[in-house]
């Protein structure tokens, strides 16, 4: 708890007292009545402060939400007595507090806090959460007045308060067709024979064979026993490789943002068509995930994107740290890439030569680096834009498919065309 | 604007003492800019030497003392006021209806204070040497007691 004297005391006090001192040198009553009242003031300011005893609580009503979303924080202010108290939070950028609180107990709503009247205070109030992210507010603290508001108290306390705040991503419908599937029952037709749906050969009758597969019509034209070889549907292995080294301040809309929002949503599709997914951080430090299915790994993807963040690191060791598990044989890799650090292009690169499957959303960064009016700025510009254009056409000459996500655009169009791509690259 | 009109509506019959007001008047814009309370607190000590130099010079009635108290009284809330909103001191926000009613409640204690305490002192009479001198150590005891008080609280 922290008292400060208000800059009131101290002018009542200079007035007063100089006033007082003045009035009864030169004999001037009407300075010594100016005086009085504010020596009157002071004094009984002094003599009636206390200590009051302040607890106060916070709760999120519900601590997962999406961005967009509005979440109610339920403050509790117990003081003595009849007190306003403003109660401010570490109020992290990314949740704000709406300007029009509903709750009635509400007096002014401030920029981290509100003021409430009352000895016990429980107040709801609406924050709007403006950005993804977990949020962890450190403290809430209670600011009120005392002693005829000569003085001003504030106390601090920790606040057990987190919020996670998950993105707010497109749907997509049709996803990245992998090379290799795996042996789980999924949504994708296997390229190998088996039993299935979806219709892959004819081949002679073999003893062990099942009669239902038998293709009666074939067998009519009398040239021996035929039954039907099928596709199994399958499921494949997705390793998400988000590049989170570019760095990004948080609460700016930057590259990190579109990365997160495009991987929680390639994520999320491929985890609804059966596929296990897998997540690899890759900022500092490289962080991962093994490859699961269901809404709870969902939510692992989702919780650890959150956590992006760049700490410098002296020992870099690049993809090589990620265990084997994590990157399980023939896995379909999607890069999530600004294209800005060559630690991630090259381990982009790397992944394609162990022989996996690598396919590139790129998130542009052009549009969040600001441009320059001098000459000189405008040819480095147009030299690192030069770079880019061999970075990506090397991506193409090691095969892999690499796709421009420009914001405010549809991801799913993005997908669509880089798979329309690779199917004609295919064929050829 | 408040100090100025207190301070120049007690130099009003005396146009040397204008000068002091105008340095209190410049002092407390530059304290408000500033954000400064202690350039404040210097335009405040500057208006009640002005205000008492007046008071000497006899260009202050009396009569109009109390109004001048809850003038200063205005001053002083509406500058405290001004560095608490632009968050140059840390305090609560009120609803601007709360604060208003309670600068008007002490206001109007201020008036009734100083009235009463100038209608003692005319009653009184003009002060001997005695009661100056009695006078001034009271004053100086109720500062030891305030500072004492100030340095307990604080």
């Amino acid at each position: 708890m922290t008292t400060h004297t208000s800059p009131r005391l101290r002018l009542y006090l200079v007035v007063g007292v100089l006033s007082m001192i003045g009035g009864f040198a030169i004999g001037s009553s009407a300075l010594v009545a100016l005086s009085t009242p504010f020596l009157l003031m002071s004094a009984v300011g002094l003599l009636s402060v206390r200590d009051p005893v302040v607890t106060m609580g916070a709760a999120f009503d519900n601590d997962r939400v999406i961005e967009g979303d509005e979440v109610h924080l339920m403050l509790r202010v117990d003081t003595e007595g009849r007190a306003m108290v403003s109660v401010s939070l570490d109020l992290p950028p990314g949740l704000s507090i709406k300007p029009v609180q509903d709750d009635p107990a509400i007096l002014v709503v401030l920029e981290r806090g509100v003021t409430v009247r009352g000895s016990h205070a429980l107040v709801e109030v609406t924050l709007t959460c403006d950005r993804w992210g977990a949020y962890r507010p450190a403290w809430i603290q209670a600011t009120y007045r005392k002693g005829m508001s000569l003085f001003v108290q504030t106390k601090r306390s920790f606040a057990d308060l987190e919020l996670r705040v998950y993105p707010d991503v497109e749907t997509l419908r049709r996803l990245f067709e992998p090379v290799e599937t795996q042996l789980g029952f999924g949504d994708l037709v296997s390229r190998r024979k088996g039993d299935g749906l979806e219709f892959a050969d004819l081949r002679p009758f073999a003893p062990g064979d099942d009669f239902r597969r038998i293709n009666w019509r074939v067998t009519a034209s009398g040239r021996g026993i035929w039954t039907n070889d099928r596709h199994p549907e399958r499921n494949s292995d997705v390793v998400l490789l988000v590049d989170t080294l570019a760095p990004s301040r948080r609460g700016v809309p930057g590259v990190l943002d579109l990365a997160v929002k495009a991987a929680a949503a390639v994520a999320a599709a491929h985890l609804a068509r059966h596929d296990r997914v897998g997540l690899i951080s890759f900022g500092e430090p490289i962080r991962w995930i093994e490859a699961g299915m269901g809404d709870v790994q969902r939510y692992r993807i989702l919780d650890t994107l959150m956590e992006s963040h760049v700490r410098r690191q002296l020992l870099w060791r690049g993809v090589r740290i990620v265990p084997p598990h994590a990157l399980p044989p023939q896995a379909l890799v999607v890069g999530i890439t600004p294209l800005l650090d060559e630690r991630s292009i090259s381990a982009l690169s790397e992944l394609r030569g162990r022989g996996f499957d690598v396919r590139i959303v790129e998130v542009p960064p052009e549009e969040f680096i600001a441009g320059s009016e001098s000459g000189t700025g405008d040819l480095a510009r147009r030299i690192w834009l030069l770079e880019r254009e061999a970075t990506r056409s090397r991506f193409a000459r090691h095969g892999i498919p690499l796709v421009r996500w420009e914001p405010g655009t549809s991801l799913q169009a993005a997908l669509v065309s880089i798979e329309r791509r690779e199917r004609r690259a295919r064929r050829a | 604007m408040l100090t100025g009109a207190v301070v120049f509506s007690a130099a009003a019959a005396a146009p040397p003492l204008r000068l002091i007001a105008v340095v209190a008047v410049l002092t407390m814009a530059g304290g408000l800019v500033a954000g400064s309370p202690w350039l404040i607190t210097v335009a405040f000590g500057v208006t009640v030497v002005e205000i008492g130099l007046a008071s000497t010079a006899g260009s202050i009635s009396p009569a109009w003392i109390a109004a001048l108290a809850v003038g200063v009284f205005l001053a002083v809330e509406a500058s405290v006021a001004a560095l608490e909103m632009a968050g140059d001191v840390i305090a609560p926000r009120e609803p601007a209806a709360h604060r208003l009613l309670v600068t008007v409640s002490k206001a109007g204690v201020v008036w009734a204070v100083a009235t009463a305490v100038a209608l003692i002192a005319v009653g009184a009479g003009q002060p001997g040497t005695f009661t100056r001198i009695a006078g001034v150590a009271a004053a100086a005891a109720v500062l030891a007691s305030l500072t004492r008080l100030v340095e307990r609280r604080t």
